[in-house]
């Protein structure tokens, strides 16, 4: 708790903080906007403890397959389906509740699930319990139980549990040790502390949780391996290492580095960039016949190598502005560079055009239909995802008044005949002007000079107004250096990863927590190991704020 | 290890390696007295939707009544036309209430629910105009109000082994594939459904009781669902233990897990119910990936055999089959050249021009050709107490929209068939503008749920959508 930086802050910046949002108060809370949005440049005067709030989460069934094959070093796999509706997260993030309803057919798919673990383990277990092969009893059960139920469960196995586990046990040993097995691992994987990410803590304050070391270990590697915490880190938890905020910070900069981390990292840029499995059907085959399955498959395989890259290695600045990528042999043939010998190398496909996270193929293909650049959602995504700007929803009757577009209209010409029509102008002047700059690149992310339609390329863009990079640019490289830039882009980026890492919309009273992070990206320029490690360190990832009287 | 339950996967060691037909002859009826319990047996019902609409001028006959001449569209009913009612005039009023930020999930979505849905509610239940969330939660947002088919499956609860089922034929998905919530007001899930036909087979499979069988050899079945009942139960005592150390703000999702819990684990050890002479094993096709669209026109005749079987053994009688390839199935296997020269089925339909009428011909009368496969299946199958399933069951069929290309949700096609709940058929009614609210409050009357209201009670300009129960349809 002594880590807190002391700042001291112009005067008039406090008085008008005080005015604005949290007033010292604990958590940054009281007092505060609920509605408030984070501002860069209003420093907050933040004391004692910023707890934020932390939802019970269910394991995503990625969270799931993971957790699965890294308990048991890939000898069994799962392929689970529980119930998710990603829309409904408002953070945009899959582990938010909001998506992840409780039904009755979620139990029932967990149950599911259980059984196939089971039945995975069952095929494999002399290799997962090796005293299987001479002893056959419940020594040998709780051999199990010792070896793998902690770490599943992500605490420590109390009396009641390993009670509970050898119950199971004997309900299916009376047919066979491995019926005994499978019952008690169906079991095992059915119960509550596997599958929810319990936060039960200690109140060491009113109103809010101090985690268990336990519990701080479960964030972390959650948040970058999307699985459960590896050795290292669960002796961390033990030991009572991650009591110690340097700690938390330490193990989070050597996850980051860690090749699992591209899991966790790599859920972080796919969800951010809102990708969706890029489908070859959904493309135009006449126009873009080179473009399979295979190519899918790198393209967004190449968005993850290159981000993950990024927030092991490098800033802001590389996000949006680094002209390096990696390629492999499909990804060479798509730019026209020299493919590596194997696997994936680093290549300079187009320094003019291609920068950073916006000249990623996958992205590009993403905000496309099947034949032409979607300008519209192109325009809202860097509206939304990199500044943070919230855009209203088109009314009701919008579709139903599209207007008629002439026959070959460019992206342009259409948006400018909708732009006419008073009704569309505000919203579209906002985004369209941002998205008609990506026209240079076409409906699968290849760079072109006329559109599908013949059409010459137009790639002027214009930001209307409400951030730090207002104005007119000249294509998506342009764009892409001023958000290297932005300090608003930093600060939205800063607000990306509390939602990723909280799995939530930060509301009003989060917003010392949000600036926690973010001075540290700005101390930093934007270095995305600092980002993560003072997420780490900071009072909220390691408490948890009550909102109901317990 | 051969005689364990869990030794391999537990599709593959329900359904063996081959084809379904060779799994389990366990479908059987035992214990109750059959007569009584077709006696009570109470409407059952089928609510099948295909998607992107059906153009109404070439859906509805050219005159309404009973002498009416079916469109060529329906012509796969003609078998049927005595126990089928066109539904002209249907109104989905409550779409009209909700702003969204697109014209297609807006009218999806509220289509069986006649609710908005929640991103567009204030805290009060009040429409207001947009979320300014980001994600893309303005696409999708919970119903805020369950569909007419769960509110019936929660009046029919625990009378059989599973409320409902539901069905689906292509590919997973948000916004627009949502169209069915279970829960109440304000507090409701998306129902997820089934894609695999197999898959919907084991779950199925897996509640059916065999312990009567005089301790059949081949019972595994009944094993399965017996070890599932314990396990589901071992887990129970640690949920209690954690819902009362967690903070309060986690009981709400963890004591509905645990009522889940119980409700499966007591379904579990219950027995099946009484299934009339025609319950046996669903036969189906197989032998092909239901994820692939090219696959729909085998995907859905097998997801409709599981339909049959499940009403057949009284399994459960609420069913949903929908079909979900939203903006760009390409239908192959109907050699129609879709979408032609158009880049998806979704521009094809946006494109309000008349040269394409063909293809969208082609389509809509394949999806009518599912929903009488259904029909002949549910006719031409005994239902234990005497006549066919299809006495007993009513099938509503319906689409979004009534001209996709402007997303009008005014005069929806809509056809019941069946002779669940005295409907009668033989007719092509025009109500002239009744809400889907009506629509629905009168079909779950019919089912045996008498229903006054039903969804949203005012549009947003104030006018009531409950206006009774629509009558001429019994």
């Amino acid at each position: 708790m002594g880590q807190r930086l002391k700042r001291t802050f112009p005067l008039a910046a406090m008085a008008a903080s005080i005015l604005s949002a949290c007033s010292g108060d604990i958590y940054g809370g009281r007092g505060a906007d609920p509605n408030g949005a984070y501002d860069p440049n209003a420093p907050l005067v933040c004391e004692d403890v910023r707890a934020v709030e932390s939802p019970l989460k269910r394991l995503t069934a990625s969270q799931y397959e993971n957790m699965v094959r890294d308990l048991f070093d890939g000898l069994v796999e799962v392929d689970v389906d529980f119930p998710t509706t990603p829309g409904l997260a408002g953070s945009g993030f899959s582990t938010e509740p909001e998506a992840n309803p409780t039904s009755e057919r979620t139990v029932e798919s967990i149950l599911e699930a259980a059984e196939q673990v089971a039945a995975g383990v069952v095929g494999a277990l002399e290799a997962v319990l090796p005293c299987a092969r001479t002893t056959k009893d419940e020594t040998c059960a709780l051999q199990f139980i010792e070896r793998y139920a902690e770490r599943a469960m992500r605490r420590p196995v109390t009396k009641d549990v390993e009670r509970e586990l050898l119950a199971a046990f004997r309900l299916g040993a009376g047919e066979s040790f491995d019926d005994g097995v499978a019952t008690m691992v169906a079991h095992l994987f059915a119960r509550p502390e596997v599958v929810y990410v319990l936060e039960l803590g200690t109140e060491t304050k009113k109103g809010a949780l101090r985690l268990s070391g336990y519990e701080i270990a479960t964030r972390l590697s959650l948040l970058f391996y999307d699985s459960i915490p590896d050795d290292e880190l669960w002796e961390a938890a033990r030991t009572g290492a991650l009591e110690d905020p340097d700690e938390v910070a330490r193990q989070a900069e050597r996850m980051l580095r860690d090749p699992r981390a591209h899991q966790g990292l790599g859920r972080f840029v796919r969800e951010w960039a809102q990708i969706k499995p890029l489908d070859p059907n959904e493309k135009d085959a006449a126009l873009y016949p080179h473009f399979d399955a295979a190519l899918a498959r790198s393209m967004e395989e190449e968005l993850v190598r290159f981000a993950v890259d990024v927030f092991q290695n490098g800033t802001l600045a590389d996000f949006y502005g680094s002209p390096t990528t990696f390629v492999d042999a499909n990804m060479a043939s798509f730019y026209g560079v020299e493919a590596p010998a194997s696997g994936w190398a680093k290549a300079e496909p187009d320094p003019q055009n291609r920068l950073g996270v916006l000249g990623r193929p996958a992205l590009l293909a993403s905000f496309a239909s099947a034949r032409e650049g979607s300008y519209i959602h192109r325009g809202k995504f860097i509206l939304q995802q990199a500044l943070c700007q919230p855009i209203p929803a088109p009314p009701l009757d919008a579709l139903a008044n599209n207007p008629e577009f002439p026959e070959n209209a460019s992206n342009r010409e259409m948006s400018m005949i909708r732009r006419s029509l008073p009704a569309c102008t505000s919203c579209h002047e906002r985004l369209d002007g941002i998205g008609l700059a990506f026209d240079e690149f076409g409906a699968i992310g290849e760079h072109r000079q006329v559109d599908s339609k013949g059409n010459p390329i137009d790639r002027s863009g214009q930001i209307i107004a409400g951030v730090d990079i207002a104005g007119a640019f000249d294509g998506v490289a342009e764009l892409a250096q001023n958000l290297a830039a932005s300090e608003d882009a930093r600060a939205c980026m800063s607000q990306q990863w509390f939602r990723f890492a909280f799995s939530r919309l930060e509301s009003g009273v989060d917003l010392c927590a949000v600036q926690d992070i973010d001075y540290a990206f700005r101390d930093t320029n934007g270095d995305f190991s600092s980002l993560v490690a003072a997420l780490a360190r900071s009072d909220a990832f390691t408490t948890r704020r009550l909102t109901k009287e317990k | 290890m051969s005689n364990t339950v869990f030794n391999r996967g537990r599709r593959t060691f329900l359904l063996g390696t081959g084809s379904v037909a060779v799994a389990l002859p366990f479908l059987r009826m035992f214990g109750q007295n059959v007569a009584e319990a077709q006696a009570q047996r109470p409407t059952r019902l089928v609510v099948i939707m295909n998607p992107q609409g059906l153009e109404s001028p070439q859906f509805f006959p050219s005159t309404t009544g009973s002498n009416y001449t079916l469109t060529p569209v329906l012509q796969p009913l003609a078998a049927h036309r005595d126990r089928i009612t066109i539904l002209k005039g249907v109104e989905n009023r409550a779409r009209a209430s909700v702003f969204a930020a697109n014209g297609h999930n807006a009218a999806a979505r509220t289509l069986f629910t006649a609710m908005p849905f929640a991103t567009m509610m204030n805290a009060d239940g009040t429409v207001h105009s947009q979320s300014q969330q980001g994600g893309s939660a303005e696409h999708s947002g919970r119903s805020w109000g369950p569909s007419f088919d769960q509110v019936l499956a929660a009046h029919l609860r625990g009378q059989t082994p599973v409320d409902s089922m539901a069905l689906r034929i292509g590919g997973p998905g948000v916004g627009e594939y949502e169209l069915f919530f279970s829960g109440t007001e304000g507090a409701t899930s998306p129902v997820a459904a089934d894609h695999d036909p197999a898959v919907a087979f084991a779950r199925l499979a897996g509640f059916v009781d065999t312990s009567s069988d005089g301790g059949s050899t081949n019972d595994i079945a009944s094993k399965l669902r017996t070890r599932r009942g314990a396990i589901l139960g071992s887990v129970a005592p640690a949920l209690a233990r954690l819902r009362k150390e967690a903070p309060k703000e986690d009981r709400e999702i963890l004591e509905l897990h645990e009522t889940y819990l119980e409700s499966l684990s007591e379904r579990y050890g219950q027995g099946g119910s009484a299934g009339g002479e025609a319950c046996r094993p669903a036969v189906l096709a197989g032998g092909y990936d239901p994820a692939q669209h090219a696959n729909d026109y085998r995907t859905a005749p097998d997801h409709i055999e599981n339909v049959v079987m499940a009403f057949a053994c009284d399994i459960t009688r609420v069913a949903t089959i929908q079909f979900t390839q939203y903006h760009n199935p390409r239908f192959p296997w109907l050699n129609a050249s879709i979408p032609g020269s158009w880049a998806t089925w979704h521009d094809l339909i946006h494109a309000n021009s008349s040269n394409d009428q063909s293809r969208r011909l082609a389509v809509m009368t394949w999806y009518a050709s599912q929903v009488a496969r259904l029909l002949d299946r549910l006719a031409e199958t005994p239902d234990g107490a005497g006549g066919s399933l299809l006495d007993n069951t009513l099938v509503v069929w319906m689409t979004e929209f009534s001209n996709a290309s402007t997303h009008l949700t005014n005069g929806l096609p809509t056809v019941i068939a069946g002779g669940g709940g005295g409907h009668r058929g033989g007719q092509h009614l025009d109500l002239g503008g009744r809400s889907t609210n009506d629509l629905f409050s009168t079909i779950l009357t019919m089912c045996g749920r008498p229903t006054e209201r039903f969804g949203l009670q005012r549009s947003h300009r104030g006018d009531p959508l409950n206006q009774g129960l629509i009558s001429g349809l019994t």
